[in-house]
């Protein structure tokens, strides 16, 4: 079994004082306040990356068990690199494995070239709306957003930017997003309506300030 | 092979691929239809918006007073 001692990398002499993880090998804090910068601050606040995923050609992208009780806030990170079909992205919270599939809001004001707009639910009610992709350009999509309280009996409220290339329009958006539904929601799904996409999700935890 | 779902459980490390079901595949038919819905009403506005423009400026109005008047943005 291996040992790490942590006493024993103070005072090395310079460029020594370095904790090496080889590969397949993982150090694991489980506890945040056991991580102390230069011996005063702590690491009280700030981004825990959960989950990152590389998915190819998939009809949806379901990322279950991640939302929980240590965190309010969530940051959500969608690099899109490829899809099959010109189509919308949408996107339902999931509670134990199933997607919620009502009582969502989704307000866009989005910006196509020169033309400005907003509208609510474009896509109904029972889902998020969170852009279009096209095969055209199909990787000039990235998303990127903040829930809060998803595992919460209260309201879930979202906000999201979007940016993407649609013909020969450089278009953006932004969302207001809402579930109002009293379930312990644990997951997330993103799916486009029809066909298959390709990318990069991020999820991390928002460590509130102590 | 038909279209998958990737399910990864964050808990566990668990990855399942799994088959559309058919009322995934028929729900996805009515969201794409809505797409199409949509994309069809943003170039009919956005093509009544050049109309506009165009229209106005046969009327002898500049770009500026397109802008100021109707917030119209014209092509420069």
């Amino acid at each position: 079994m291996s040992r790490l001692t942590v006493g024993s990398i103070e005072g090395l002499t310079e460029n020594s004082n370095v904790i090496s993880v080889p590969t397949g090998h993982t150090l694991n804090v489980a506890d945040a306040d056991a991580l102390q910068i230069g011996g005063s601050g702590v690491v009280s606040a700030g981004l825990v990356p959960l989950v990152t995923e590389d998915f190819t050609s998939v009809s949806a992208v379901n990322i279950d068990d991640v939302f929980t009780a240590d965190y309010r806030a969530y940051k959500i990170v969608l690099r899109q690199t490829d899809t099959s079909t010109n189509t919308t992205l949408l996107s339902r919270l999931r509670a134990g494995g199933v997607s919620k599939t009502a009582n969502y809001q989704t307000e866009r004001f989005y910006g196509y070239g020169s033309n400005v707009s907003a509208s609510t639910d474009v896509t109904g009610t029972d889902d998020w709306f969170l852009g279009n992709i096209n095969t055209t350009y199909p990787d000039r999509y990235m998303f990127e957003g903040t829930l809060f309280d998803p595992y919460s009996t209260n309201l879930t409220v979202g906000v999201g930017q979007v940016t993407m290339r649609e013909a020969s329009v450089f278009t953006s958006m932004n969302l207001g997003l809402t579930l109002n539904d009293t379930s312990l929601c644990d997951g997330i799904s993103v799916f486009p309506s029809s066909g298959t996409f390709s990318g990069t999700i991020t999820i991390y935890g928002m460590v509130e300030a102590t | 092979m038909s279209d998958q779902t990737l399910t990864i459980n964050v808990k566990t490390g668990e990855r399942t691929l799994a088959d559309l079901t058919a009322d995934e595949i028929a729900e996805r038919e009515v969201k794409q239809a809505q797409y199409e819905t949509m994309m069809a009403e943003r170039d009919s506005r956005v093509a009544a918006r050049q109309s506009a423009i165009e229209k106005l400026e046969a009327l002898g109005l500049t770009v500026d007073e397109i802008r100021e008047a109707f917030g119209l943005e014209a092509p420069q």
